[in-house]
C-alpha cells in the first residue's frame, strides 16, 4: 500500500470499488437511521484516500479502514444530532418510493427498525454485535480490528444480544414465516 | 459462539439482510467521484461546517427574523431592527456598539446593572444610561432619536443633550416633538446572546473576547476531539459562561453527549435543565430529545407521554401520534384516540401514519 498514489484516478477507483460495499455497510449498521449513509460512506472513503499514507500495513487495510469508518461516523453522528437540536433537519430524505418495489419498501421499513434497535446499544457493544453477529466475524477477528482484548468482545456481546433481542422485539423485528412444503396438493 | 444467543439465527438473518445495502446503494456510493470540492482540506471543510451551523442557528433558531448582525449586549439592553450592528466593547457595567448602516433600536434597562451604553454611528457617539432611542445611519447623516429617556450626543467636538420626544440630525440643530414626529418604531425584536461577562477571563483557545467565537470555535474541537474531551470542554464552556444564552447550547450539546452512553442521565439532565431555564428556545428541541430517549432507550412510555402532551399541545403532529401511541400502551384509551385521530388529521408522515392508522382501526 505504500505505493498507492491517491493522485492516480486507476487506483483511486479500485480502491472506490473495491471498499465501498464494506464501509457503507458498517456505516448503515453503524449509523443508525439519523445519517445519509452514502454520504457518510463516500466521506469515509475519501478521508481513507487522504490518510493512506499513513497506513503501514501493520494490520490488514479492512482493520485500518473500519477505524476510519468508525470515527467517521461517530463525527456524522454527532452533527446530526446537533443539527436536529437546533432544528437544521432531521433523518435524511428517504429515497424516493414510488421507484420501489413493495419488496424493496418493506425492506427499508424493516432497516430503519433494525437501525432503531441497534441505536438502542451503547456504540461499543453495538459494533460488536455488528462485526460478530451480523457479519459472522469471530471474536478474535473482531478484537483485533476494534484494539480489545477478546473477553471484553465477549462481555459485551453477552450483554449486547441480550439488549439487542429486547429492542428487536420493541420494533416487531421478528423471524419471516417459514414456508412448509404440503405434500399431496389439498391439505 | 451462539449457544447463548437470546437472538434466533433466523432473525439475525434478518438484520444482517435488511441492513445490506442493495446493489442502487452501492452503485450510487461507487459512482461518486472525489472532486474539489471533496478534497478540500478537512479543517477547512469542518470550520466553514461549524460556522455555518452557528450562522444558520443564529438566523433560523435564535432570531425570528433574518437579521445583518447579531452582537451580545447582555440583559439589560435589547436590540432591534435591520440595521448593523458590531459590538465594539461588552463588559460587566455594559456595552460599546457601533451602527454602521440602518436603523437600529435600543432599549436600555434603567434598572439593569450592565446598562451603560455607547453608540458610535460614524463620527457620532451617543452615550445613555437607560432609555429608549433609536439610531439610523446612511451615507448622508447619522439619525437619533429618543423615545424615553435621555441621551447625550457628541458629535464635532460639543455635547448635545436630547431627551424623549426630541430628534436630531447630524449637520442639524435639535429638533423637538411633534415636528420630529419622534415615537416608537416596530421592529423585529431581535433575541440577541450575552456577550461574555468576564472578557479577561481565559478562553479555551485563543483570546478573543467574544463568546459566540468561543463556541464556534468549540463546536469545531466537537467535531475533531474525543468523546472525553468534547464532555470536558462542554463543561468548561458552561462554568466559564453559566449567564449566556449560549450556555444552554452548551448544556444541550452536553445533555446530547451524555445520552450516546447514559440516557437515564440525560432525561435527568434535561429535566434540570427545563426547570432551571423554562423558558429557554431549546425547550421544544429539549422535549423532543427527552421524549425520544424515553421511548427509544429507556423504553418507557410513560415517561416519554408528559413530554409528548406538551409538544402536542403546541402543534406538533408527530407528538401527537407518539403521544396517541404512548397512551395506547398505557391502556389510556380515550387520550389515545383523541391523539391519533388529531395526528391522522393533520397529516402525520409515514411511517408513524401507518403505526396511527393500525392502532385506530384496531
Amino acid at each position: 500500500m505504500s505505493e498507492f498514489d491517491p493522485r492516480d484516478p486507476a487506483q483511486v477507483e479500485a480502491f472506490w470499488r473495491r471498499h465501498a460495499p464494506q464501509v457503507l455497510r458498517w456505516v448503515i449498521r453503524l449509523g443508525g437511521p439519523h445519517i445519509d449513509a452514502e454520504d457518510v460512506a463516500q466521506d469515509v472513503l475519501v478521508t481513507a484516500l487522504r490518510k493512506m499514507n499513513s497506513f503501514r500495513g501493520e494490520s490488514a487495510i479492512r482493520t485500518w479502514l473500519y477505524g476510519v469508518t468508525r470515527r467517521v461516523v461517530a463525527n456524522a453522528r454527532r452533527r446530526a444530532a446537533f443539527r436536529r437540536f437546533v432544528g437544521l433537519g432531521d433523518i435524511p430524505e428517504p429515497p424516493d418510493l414510488r421507484d420501489l418495489s413493495d419488496t424493496e419498501v418493506e425492506r427499508l421499513r424493516k432497516r430503519r427498525g433494525v437501525q432503531r434497535a441497534l441505536e438502542r446499544l451503547k456504540f461499543g457493544q453495538r459494533e460488536v454485535l455488528v462485526l460478530v453477529d451480523l457479519e459472522g466475524r469471530s471474536a478474535p477477528e473482531a478484537a483485533g480490528m476494534l484494539d480489545i482484548p477478546v473477553g471484553t468482545v465477549y462481555s459485551r456481546l453477552h450483554n449486547a444480544r441480550k439488549q439487542m433481542a429486547v429492542a428487536l422485539k420493541a420494533e416487531g423485528i421478528t423471524a419471516p414465516p417459514r414456508l412448509v412444503a404440503i405434500e399431496g396438493g389439498k391439505a | 459462539m451462539s449457544t447463548d444467543n437470546p437472538i434466533s439465527k433466523e432473525v439475525l438473518d434478518l438484520c444482517t439482510d435488511v441492513t445490506e445495502p442493495s446493489e442502487a446503494e452501492i452503485g450510487r456510493t461507487v459512482a461518486f467521484r472525489p472532486s474539489a470540492r471533496r478534497v478540500w482540506p478537512r479543517a477547512a471543510v469542518a470550520l466553514m461546517a461549524a460556522a455555518a451551523v452557528v450562522l444558520l442557528w443564529f438566523v433560523s433558531v435564535v432570531q425570528p427574523e433574518p437579521v445583518s448582525q447579531i452582537v451580545g449586549l447582555g440583559p439589560s439592553i435589547e436590540v432591534s431592527g435591520p440595521g448593523n450592528v458590531v459590538a465594539l466593547q461588552v463588559d460587566a457595567a455594559g456595552a460599546e456598539v457601533e451602527v454602521t448602516d440602518g436603523l437600529a433600536r435600543f432599549e436600555v434597562d434603567p434598572n439593569g446593572v450592565a446598562r451603560n451604553l455607547r453608540v458610535r454611528a460614524g463620527d457620532v457617539t451617543v452615550v445613555v444610561t437607560g432609555t429608549l432611542f433609536t439610531v439610523e445611519v446612511s451615507e448622508a447623516e447619522v439619525a437619533v432619536a429618543v423615545v424615553r429617556g435621555s441621551v447625550d450626543i457628541h458629535a464635532d467636538g460639543r455635547v448635545l443633550a436630547i431627551v424623549a420626544g426630541e430628534s436630531w440630525r447630524s449637520g442639524e440643530p435639535v429638533v423637538t416633538a411633534p415636528e420630529s414626529g419622534v415615537r416608537d418604531v416596530e421592529l423585529v425584536p431581535v433575541a440577541v446572546p450575552d456577550a461574555p461577562t468576564k472578557p479577561e477571563a481565559p478562553m479555551p483557545a485563543g483570546s478573543e473576547t467574544d463568546v459566540s467565537a468561543v463556541f464556534a470555535r468549540l463546536l469545531v474541537r466537537v467535531d475533531d476531539r474525543s468523546d472525553e474531551t468534547i464532555e470536558a470542554d462542554l463543561l468548561a464552556f458552561i462554568v466559564e459562561y453559566p449567564e449566556s444564552p449560549l450556555a444552554v447550547e452548551a448544556r444541550t450539546l452536553h445533555i446530547q453527549h451524555l445520552s450516546i452512553a447514559d440516557p437515564a442521565g440525560a432525561v435527568s439532565a434535561i429535566d434540570g435543565l427545563l426547570e432551571a431555564e423554562p423558558e429557554t428556545p431549546r425547550r421544544v428541541s429539549l422535549l423532543r430529545m427527552r421524549a425520544t430517549l424515553a421511548r427509544d432507550r429507556l423504553q418507557d412510555c410513560g415517561l416519554a407521554l408528559g413530554s409528548y402532551r406538551i409538544l402536542d399541545a403546541l402543534g406538533d403532529v408527530e407528538a401527537a401520534a407518539w403521544r396517541g401511541i404512548c397512551a395506547h400502551s398505557l391502556g389510556f384509551d380515550e387520550e389515545a384516540e383523541d391523539a391519533l385521530q388529531r395526528a391522522e388529521s393533520l397529516g402525520v408522515s409515514e411511517p408513524l401514519l401507518t403505526r396511527v392508522r393500525q392502532l385506530r382501526n384496531r
